[in-house]
């Protein structure tokens, strides 16, 4: 007998269930009574960032741009169009490639159960033939160009490429034109056999959904193909160093306005997971209160005309790296860098302001629970959690608990003149 | 699954909608002023817009109107302008939590932060403050010239823009830069009074709140008197087409950006509506479309296609991004496929696929807030009753003859290329 393992979140007031399948897949489900929209995640731990593993006893390094490469052609079917299977019950499925994971998704009104049939299988297997492969890289090709075309992309991967040296956070998700063109059907059979394997996957439901027999159903979808297939060893990534690859990177484009985002490289240096979270938390706390809407900071520069709404900052983090960045549109970046640098080193002088800190917190949560509406957000934000390597919903007890203090080490520990870099893209300037 | 609606005039002009749906986590308050779309209206609105949430007389400036939202565990006001066919809308929403964790019902906070925001902005002299107003009117030159940035909307824009060149429809959602320069701030603040006295007014409330304790507290904040209502022109959707016409364009693009646009002299008052909605989505409207199948699949032209139709001007558009040299095949196959349709190759099978899809998205706009709250909206600016469930009906009743039929009527108009500059 299959069974859940139930717990309850107290912020968003909602319930997960949890079950790890013999094979190692792990099953979650969030019910959401009400909602019409169903929705199921079925993704692997394999991204961007695992080109390098173990095969056949032997170390190998893939072509940039593979696992996206990969998750377009899972989507081929000998008989049936995998697009056209899900439309023909009222669903849609799509699916994305990030640093750590490949996700297959679909969404649905009606005929829940027939939808996950299909998802779980059209993912188990893979069909590629020399000709399909081909076939694909015209397509592929297209899609990195549509995003050449989009500035707010270009300034974001220009500065990952300023602040990361060796870290694959330097290459591009989707490769490029030369790497994808030089991808083979073999190469991709290798990646398929070594990283889709149940121990390496997982699987996220949410809606309103009978849970009894969903594990059943799962299970009679579980092929035995799948079932014996075993993970790769992935190879450790590249030691990184501590400071920026480059201080400054810079793209012409046709923009009116320059367009730019300043990174502080940290580091993913935690004792556990608890403390990662707790940095994390009071970190995005902490640029929310001294630079966000509600800080003089934001008003000064809104005010002399420095930065416009567009202006938003967070704190990220995953394998191997953790960064903080500010970005928006300025007519003069340099100018923004200038200011923030001498507001940071005030803010660790004088401390945090403990009463804006206090009324962020209270912003976060009211936030979460808001998000709580919305099934999709719930469920794809879990799965990406997940790929961290963290629960979503300990998580959000991390807000409750975390304190000043751990932010304010954290800046003190790496805003430092060799972890600063920005990217800026712009006009040709006229001579 | 709404779990009760009411619906009632609380002034004349004023309609209030109420929706209760106790899977919300949110109660969301949506104030809508309907006006027309003109070059004047669409920046006028827009600049206003930007002006309500950069302080009002009890917040005077953004910052502490920003630290009375956080405080309010992250309440958020929403001040914007939106293009429906050709009519422009202003919105202005508050959204708060509803939830034990947080231990107050925030409504009567979010209901006086809305009315503050709307009606007791930062004026003086018949003037708004004067340094808000200039920059914001710079911020939003800014923001109409930075839409040049989404090459693949732009081009959207260009097409629509081009193809209309003497219908309202033309006109930009955030207006114009050079009527822009003009506006004086009195000007503004005649607008204001303009917006708020005599424009139909809509009030929407969606969440999991009690409609007896917040029927009165509506009425005390929103009963403001409305004479004199602006009309609104109706859209003009029989525009002969004359001749194609073809405009190519140079950017500094790595990919062209291809957009038709087709006039299909069907709107949403008319019963073909429905059968056109299906001919766009198969002919282009979905992954399992004849667009998606022969240009990307087959062809590996490009990686995204699609079909859409403006439900109240009757336009509808094919839009893609390909290689340059691709054009002249692009537009070939796009037309084999459209001539494909009016001769009826495509399936049951193809209607019903399409008939669930946009069933499906009719039944989702219940899960989010947002979108229930435009759903009304849009019912009560079009005079409609009708439930969701009606619509399916019409949808699932429609035959394959009646799609050829709305297919026939379609005449293309103007085909739009974004090339490079090198070229």
């Amino acid at each position: 007998m299959m069974k859940w393992e139930i717990s309850t979140d107290q912020v968003l007031e909602e319930t997960l269930y949890k079950h790890v399948h013999s094979s190692g897949l792990e099953i979650y489900f969030i019910p959401k009574v009400g909602y019409t929209k169903k929705f199921a995640y079925f993704g692997t731990k394999y991204g961007s960032f695992d080109n390098c593993f173990e095969h056949n006893g032997q170390k190998v390094c893939m072509t940039k741009g593979i696992a996206h490469f990969l998750e377009h052609k899972i989507f081929e079917d000998p008989d049936r169009n995998i697009f056209d299977k899900f439309a023909a019950l009222g669903a849609s499925v799509n699916a994305y490639t990030s640093f750590n994971a490949t996700v297959y998704h679909f969404s649905t009104v009606d005929q829940f159960e027939e939808g996950l049939g299909e998802l779980l299988r059209f993912v188990q297997r893979v069909n590629l033939t020399e000709e399909n492969v081909e076939k694909e890289k015209g397509i592929i090709v297209q899609e990195l160009k549509s995003y050449e075309d989009d500035p707010e992309y270009l300034v974001f991967f220009n500065l990952l490429k300023a602040m990361y040296k060796d870290h694959p956070m330097k290459d591009d998700i989707g490769g490029d034109e030369a790497s994808v063109n030089a991808i083979t059907k073999e190469q991709l059979e290798a990646c398929y056999e070594s990283f889709y394997a149940p121990e390496n996957m997982v699987l996220i439901i949410s809606g309103d959904i009978d849970s009894s027999m969903l594990l059943e159903t799962v299970n009679n979808e579980l092929s035995e193909n799948f079932l014996a297939r075993k993970m790769a060893k992935k190879e450790t990534l590249p030691t990184e160093i501590k400071e920026v690859y480059k201080p400054y990177i810079e793209a012409v484009f046709d923009v009116p306005m320059p367009l730019f985002e300043i990174g502080i490289k940290g580091h993913n240096d935690f004792e556990n997971k608890s403390d990662l979270m707790k940095t994390a938390i009071s970190m995005k706390i902490i640029l929310d209160t001294h630079f966000g809407k509600g800080s003089d900071f934001y008003k000064e520069l809104y005010d002399e005309g420095l930065i416009n709404s567009s202006f938003g900052m967070d704190f990220t983090f995953g394998e191997g790296y953790a960064y903080y960045m500010f970005g928006g549109e300025s007519k003069s970046p340099e100018l923004v860098l200038e200011r923030l640098k001498i507001a940071v080193a005030e803010m660790i002088e004088k401390g945090i302001d403990s009463n804006g800190f206090e009324r962020i917190r209270k912003k976060m949560i009211g936030r979460l629970v808001s998000s709580a509406n919305s099934v999709q957000y719930l469920s794809g934000t879990y799965t990406s959690y997940f790929m961290k390597g963290l629960d979503l919903f300990d998580y959000i007890k991390s807000v409750a608990e975390t304190t000043s203090e751990e932010g304010l080490n954290y800046f003190k520990d790496t805003f430092i003149e060799s972890h600063i870099a920005m990217s800026v893209v712009k006009q040709e300037d006229k001579a | 699954m709404i779990d009760a609606l009411k619906m009632i005039e609380i002034a004349p002009n004023v309609n209030l909608h109420f929706v209760k749906s106790k899977k919300f986590k949110t109660d969301l308050v949506s104030l809508y002023f309907l006006r027309p779309l003109t070059k004047e209206e669409a920046t006028l609105n827009a600049l206003l817009t930007r002006m309500i949430d950069q302080g009002t007389a009890k917040f005077p400036t953004a910052q502490v109107l920003n630290q009375h939202l956080d405080e309010h565990y992250g309440m958020s006001l929403v001040s914007d302008v939106t293009k429906i066919g050709e009519r422009h809308v202003v919105q202005m929403k508050v959204q708060f939590p509803r939830s034990p964790i947080i231990g107050k019902n925030l409504m009567v906070d979010g209901l006086e932060l809305l009315h503050e925001a709307v009606y007791n902005p930062l004026v003086a002299n018949h003037k708004f403050e004067e340094t808000i107003f200039e920059m914001e009117k710079q911020l939003l030159r800014q923001e109409i010239e930075a839409s040049i940035n989404d090459k693949t909307g732009y081009a959207i824009t260009r097409c629509l823009e081009l193809m209309c060149n003497e219908e309202p429809y033309r006109f930009y959602e955030y207006g114009d830069v050079e009527y822009l320069e003009t506006i004086t701030n009195e000007q503004l603040y005649a607008h204001y009074l303009e917006v708020i006295y005599h424009s139909k007014m809509d009030v929407i409330v969606i969440g999991d709140f009690d409609f007896d304790q917040t029927e009165p507290l509506i009425k005390e904040f929103f009963s403001s008197k409305i004479e004199n209502v602006i009309e609104i022109p109706e859209e003009i959707v029989n525009i002969p087409v004359e001749s194609l016409r073809i405009v190519n364009e140079s950017m500094s693009v790595q990919q062209g950006k291809l957009v038709i646009g087709y006039r299909t002299y069907t709107d949403r008052f008319d019963p073909m509506y429905y059968p056109l909605q299906l001919f766009s989505a198969i002919f282009g409207g979905m992954p399992s479309s004849k667009l998606f199948m022969n240009l990307r699949e087959k062809e590996s032209l490009c990686y995204f296609i699609g079909s859409k139709v403006d439900k109240l001007k009757g336009i509808m558009y094919v839009v893609s991004g390909i290689d340059f040299d691709k054009y002249d095949l692009a537009n070939q196959l796009i037309d084999i496929q459209f001539e494909e349709m009016l001769q009826g190759n495509f399936g049951d099978e193809d209607i019903e696929m399409a008939t669930k899809s946009i069933v499906a998205s009719l039944r989702s706009i219940s899960d989010y807030p947002n979108s229930f709250s435009n759903f009304y909206f849009n019912q009560s600016m079009l005079g409609d009753t009708v439930e969701i469930e009606d619509y399916v009906r019409k949808y699932e009743a429609v035959t394959k003859e009646q799609i050829i039929e709305a297919g026939k009527r379609i005449k293309k108009d103007l085909v739009y290329f974004m090339k490079g500059s090198d070229i």
